[in-house]
């Protein structure tokens, strides 16, 4: 006899004898879990490394450096440190350059390469190395070609001594590098020092130093900074880099949050789904506890109970895969950081317990939520109603209008909280809010379709299936729900990642009008009149050249040293820039007055327009420049200031060039590209590229951007599959009696299959269509707010109907994929058996 | 004669950026003492390197240019200045060069095997106030360097450069923010230089390679500015020039040099350097040269004088006893002078510890000052008893 006590042993055996006994249940239940806490340990995991490593970037060899400058624009050559000892004061300097290398011996992780100056490192009073490094080692770094100091951490990992010679895998070519010594120090830092002669001569990607560390006096940096950003070099104080790195990927790490909590509730519905099935799988067992005496508490215990078992199982499950998936991600983000922001040398940088805390929190939590609704439902049966499946779907279908009613109140609540904010986190919310608003209405929309269908459709086979559908929404309801917001997760990321690439794309077309671009390998040597005129002239002579165009980049100089300065001289039969208004109207006002262009970014940022004016600091002191327009730009978020080139020179001191653009007569792009190649070959001084390289180039780094929301996307996908299969089993699973009863009507085992196939199909296709809306709605919402709250920039909306085509196809072949084993498992079982049942 | 600087070199050859570092890592570690420098010498490898070894070897303008097939080398600017109300100030603006290795061509800007180090002091004796300056640069990157038409060395924005195509006049420019001294300087031509030793070849040690490439200028009129904390004063006076440059080494039992460099009123200039042995004794090799009025050169060698000191001033930062006045004999010469610091306090506790000064000149006994010069001194330590722990 079953005591008074809250959880009988006996009682929680018998429960969770129901999932050994059942295990493909008991797999989708933890799978549920897994998969939630999963994606939010390895999204934070790369969120965090990332933050981490950006972090320890910045400490690396620092000293007492109050300032830097980093390359804006322009490279910073080896003789800019000379330049800012001799001639500009600044003789606390220390050159850098930052690489990263990838040992033979330790193939699985890269390590940072600091290039540097030992006297100019004194210079800043590098005191943080904890100990001076060990063994005779100070010449030979500086003598020796390829001598390295390790950091007593990573020498530990590769099991080096000072004398050892260590191969190189990256860069390749590279050959090896010789230990001279180690660097002491309790830190655990893994780096690699050289001298930076040792560093420059080792192949590179980029040329010219990393960066220029500064002690500065106050009040120097003010007079430094315009003299720097005409060079197109930018200044920053050493704090101010940390901070910008926040910034700068506070979007990024905000985004990639939303993800895993976008994650976190599509795995809660189908924690919820798993659970409801197996509530109402157990309809008869709970009636017969109950009417064994069992109390309510105690089923409702029991329900808890043993979720708390599979939320244990699927949360350590959770935590180990998310590790796992973490280290991946974590080189797609970091990559996608260096890619877009700067060339740091990060690295994986380990798991958080706090980070571990959190997703364990939120699996057992979200579990235990999901698993509330249905657990009360079962406590809730009186003994005999328990036992009666039409009683339940009597109660959800009263729930319609309730739900209904729940769902448009949080969406006007979502609407309220979107169209009021400007910052990212409530524009978030907003979108949870929109997409759980989105997911309560489904199962009611759903019975709605059915219901329609049922009674419009003259096809017997389909309006049975439909009201069949209906009738069961105490299982489709919450599976219809998990299938729609993957569906809509999927295809609502996938429009959004495809307006922005179209709007790059065109806007590639734009900046980079010209056929052939030829860059100078050294600017500043160009910076005579006479040297550039000369090069434009044998240029222009080239067969095949119609037209010209020179550019210039900077940092802005505006004392900010945030953002930058285009100063472009267009060509008359070119596209740029992308602006609204007439192109030559834009351009003769630009060349006749100081007016300037402002990108998206900057105008939505420092909140500014057309008419307004920006004041930045010239040769000769500040000056206003008048908006003349906005145009599109995406290259930097920080915004963009352009100028027409030759106005830009009468201001700055600057006639260096970095891009020179020509343009082909029609059908001769081939020529020029070759004339202009050979050009370079006979000079040695130019790079020649052509502008569909670097279009596809810049592609290419857009689609490694999104490569991480890409398998976010196939996470959805996979969730999606998960919900259907689960809500499918527990249909046909319900259905038995109700194909036993069609079988003794004399329907074909055949016919039968059929008809559960359609009803599948039905409820695929069904989500699949809700979808759709929910879909093209999150997309809207990722372009029109989060991209302008994050970015500043706007992208055209494009709705790829085969996109969305694909989504509901998805759905659908989903529903009939996961409907395959069910449906003939269901008619396997039948039909003696089931009739037996009662 | 500074020998201080040999032994830097082969500090350099051991440590090298080691000493900086050191400084850099702890702010308590002390500079390395000059004695354990001197114990050094010879440790360096020097194979690859050129030796002075053959007297009579120097041409000029072509030697005032850099040497790098050699070890060490320097350019060593002194001199007493006086302001229009009688102000005096020393100064001292010093270039060294020195090879971690011998040349050899690398693929890279920052490639290089040779480094600079540069002293600049400013002796306020009103103020009794005296401030040292030291840096180092590579001699790459247009961060330091020398050339030779015209003349300039560098490293960042301290200078010794040639205004014209000749060597003379030279222009001196220092300025640093941190001690708060600056120099703008313009040296005339004064009296022609002096070669050293045996026609320029100065032997160090009784080894023959042993021995170092040295010239002086001992007399160049001087007129500019010398800054303090931002407060001009135009000055006048003389400067005196010191060329070396080697790749030798101390004898084992050396511990020290005292060097004076001394510009006398009646216009003739005497260069001292004792080489002292532990016992107090001074190495055969010590000597000097007496200048005349019109340029003219007297050897001096060893036996020709004597040098012994007068009085100690301890120095409080470090515990070093210095001896800062000293009686000089040159009898052959009829010199018999006092020489005295012109303020105790010229230490220059940087990367080796020295004593570099102004001295003003004395008959011995007592009387009117006889001139002005710079005296150097090295290899003293503190008494062991004193030394913290």
């Amino acid at each position: 006899m079953i005591t008074g006590r809250l959880l009988p042993p006996l009682l929680l055996q018998a429960g969770l004898r129901f999932y050994v006994r059942h295990p493909g249940q008991l797999a989708l239940t933890i799978a549920g879990i897994a998969l939630g806490v999963a994606a939010i340990v390895a999204i934070d995991l790369a969120a965090y490394s990332s933050r981490q490593a950006f972090a320890a970037s910045t400490r690396l060899f620092r000293g007492q450096a109050t300032h830097e400058v980093t390359p804006a624009g322009s490279p910073i050559p080896d003789s800019a440190v000379a330049l800012l000892r001799r001639e500009l004061g600044a003789t606390n300097s220390a050159p850098v350059i930052e690489t990263r290398l990838r040992f033979a011996a330790q193939v699985e992780r890269a390590v940072t390469l600091l290039g540097i100056d030992p006297f100019s490192a004194g210079r800043l009073q590098t005191t943080w190395l904890g100990g001076p490094p060990t063994g005779d080692s100070f010449t030979r770094l500086m003598t020796e070609p390829g001598a390295v100091l390790l950091s007593s951490a990573l020498a530990a990992e590769l099991d080096a001594a000072p004398g050892d010679r260590l191969a190189l895998l990256e860069p390749p070519g590279a050959g090896e590098l010789l230990v001279t010594g180690l660097l002491s120090g309790n830190d655990d830092e893994r780096y690699v020092l050289a001298d930076i002669a040792t560093v420059q001569s080792l192949p590179r990607r980029s040329v010219g130093l990393s960066r220029i560390d500064l002690r500065l006096e106050a009040g120097q940096a003010d007079q430094l900074a315009p003299e720097l950003a005409r060079r197109g070099w930018r200044l920053r104080p050493v704090a101010a880099r940390l901070g910008q790195i926040d910034s700068i990927t506070r979007s990024f790490r905000i985004n990639l949050q939303a993800l895993s909590l976008l994650a976190m509730l599509v795995g809660a519905f189908l924690v919820y789904s798993t659970v409801a099935f197996a509530v109402v799988r157990r309809r008869e067992s709970f009636g017969l506890f109950r009417s064994l005496g069992t109390q309510r508490r105690q089923v409702f215990a029991l329900v808890l109970a043993e979720i708390l078992v599979l939320s244990a199982a699927g949360v350590v499950l959770g935590l180990l895969s998310g590790i796992v998936l973490g280290a991946g991600l974590v080189r797609l983000v970091l990559r996608t950081i260096g890619d877009l922001y700067l060339s740091s040398s990060v690295d994986y940088y380990g798991v958080s317990a706090l980070l571990l805390a959190k997703a364990t929190a939120i699996g057992f939590g979200a579990s235990f939520a999901a698993a509330a609704i249905p657990a009360l439902e079962a406590a809730r049966a009186r003994p005999r109603i328990a036992m009666n499946r039409s009683a339940l779907e009597r109660r959800r279908r009263r729930q319609l209008l309730p739900r209904l009613l729940a769902a448009a109140g949080l969406g006007v609540v979502a609407a309220g909280i979107l169209v009021g904010t400007a910052r990212l986190e409530p524009a978030f919310a907003g979108i949870f809010a929109a997409l759980t608003a989105a997911a309560l209405a489904a199962p009611v929309l759903v019975y709605g379709v059915m219901h329609w269908l049922a009674g419009t459709v003259p096809w017997l086979p389909l309006s049975y299936a439909a009201r069949s559908v209906a009738a069961n929404l105490s299982r489709t309801g919450p599976a219809v729900a998990a299938l729609m917001l993957a569906v809509a997760t999927f295809s609502g990321v996938g429009l959004m990642i495809g307006s922005f690439r179209i709007s790059v794309s065109d806007w590639l077309g734009y900046s980079l009008d010209a056929d052939v671009l030829v860059r100078p390998d050294q600017p500043a040597a160009l910076a005579t009149g006479a040297r550039e005129a000369e090069l434009l002239q044998a240029l222009r002579a080239l067969p095949g050249v119609a037209d010209v165009s020179r550019s210039r980049r900077v940092a802005l100089p505006d004392g900010t040293g945030l953002g930058g300065l285009l100063a472009v001289d267009p060509a008359p039969s070119g596209r740029w820039p992308q602006a609204e208004g007439a192109r030559d109207a834009i351009l003769e006002r630009l060349a006749a007055a100081d007016r300037v262009l402002v990108s998206e970014s900057f105008a939505r940022k420092r909140e500014l327009g057309p008419g307004d004016a920006v004041n930045l600091l010239t040769a000769a002191g500040e000056r206003r420049f008048e908006i003349d327009a906005i145009f599109t730009d995406y290259t930097t978020d920080l915004g963009l200031v352009a100028m027409h080139l030759p106005r830009y020179r009468s201001h700055f001191d600057d006639r260096q060039l970095d891009s020179i653009g020509l343009f082909a007569e029609p059908g001769r792009e081939d020529e020029v590209l070759e004339a202009a190649q050979e050009l370079a070959a006979a000079r040695g001084d130019l790079s020649v590229t052509t502008s569909a390289w670097v279009r596809e180039l810049s592609l290419e780094i857009f689609d490694r951007t999104f490569t991480i929301t890409q398998v976010l996307r196939l996470i959805a996908g996979l969730v999606a599959v998960i919900a259907v299969v689960n809500a499918l089993q527990a249909q046909r699973l319900d259905s038995r009696r109700e194909l036993a009863t069609l079988r003794a009507l004399g329907l074909s085992p055949g016919q039968l299959l059929r008809l559960g196939e359609l009803q599948t199909l039905l409820l695929g296709a069904a989500a699949g269509l809700l979808a759709v809306p929910v879909g093209v709605l999150l997309a809207w919402l990722l372009i029109v707010v989060v991209n302008r709250i994050a970015f500043g920039w706007s992208m055209v909306f494009d709705i790829d109907w085969a996109l969305l085509g694909q989504a509901v196809a998805l759905a659908a072949v989903a529903g009939l994929a996961a409907g395959w084993l069910p449906n003939r498992r269901a008619l396997r079982d039948m039909p003696a058996v089931a009739l037996r049942e009662d | 004669m500074r020998r201080t600087l040999l032994a830097m070199a082969v500090v350099f050859a051991a440590l090298a950026a080691g000493v900086f570092w050191l400084r850099g890592g702890h702010e308590a570690a002390p500079p390395a003492d000059t004695a354990t420098v001197v114990s050094l010498l010879g440790s360096g490898d020097d194979d690859g390197f050129r030796r002075a070894a053959r007297p009579g070897d120097i041409r000029l303008p072509r030697d005032h240019g850099s040497h790098d097939d050699y070890r060490s080398e320097w350019w060593y600017f002194t001199g007493n200045l006086t302001s229009a109300d009688a102000r005096e100030f020393g100064f001292q603006l010093t270039f060294f060069r020195f090879a971690l290795a011998p040349p050899q061509p690398r693929e890279s800007g920052w490639a290089t095997n040779q480094v600079y180090m540069a002293h600049f002091a400013v002796a306020d004796r009103t103020a009794d106030d005296h401030r040292v300056a030291e840096r180092f640069a590579r001699g790459a990157a247009g961060l330091a360097g020398i050339t030779g038409k015209p003349f300039n060395v560098w490293l960042d924005d301290w200078s010794a450069a040639s205004t014209t195509a000749e060597f003379l006049p030279l222009q001196l420019s220092a300025r640093d923010t941190a001690t708060g001294i600056a120099l703008s300087l313009r040296l005339q031509p004064g009296k022609p230089p002096v070669l050293q030793g045996d026609r320029g070849l100065s032997a160090k040690g009784a080894e023959p390679g042993n021995a170092s490439w040295y010239y002086s200028y001992t007399r160049l009129p001087a007129a500019g500015v010398v800054a303090v904390d931002g407060v001009n004063f135009e000055v006048t006076g003389l400067a005196w020039l010191d060329r070396e440059w080697s790749t030798s080494s101390l004898a084992a039992d050396v511990v020290g040099w005292d060097w004076f460099g001394l510009q006398l009123e009646d216009g003739r200039d005497l260069m001292l350097y004792a080489l002292r042995h532990r016992d107090g004794s001074l190495a055969p090799q010590s000597a000097g040269s007496l200048v005349g009025t019109d340029g003219s050169r007297r050897a001096i060698w060893r036996d020709d004088f004597s040098v012994a000191p007068t009085k100690a001033w301890r120095s409080p930062a470090t515990g070093v006893s210095w001896p800062t006045e000293w009686r000089v004999r040159v009898p052959d010469h009829g010199l018999e002078l006092d020489v005295r610091a012109a303020l105790d306090d010229q230490e220059q506790d940087v990367a080796v510890r020295y004593w570099e000064g102004a001295v003003d000149i004395f008959p011995a006994g007592g009387g009117a000052r006889l001139g002005r010069g710079y005296m150097e001194l090295t290899g003293y330590r503190r008494p062991p008893a004193n030394r913290p722990r």
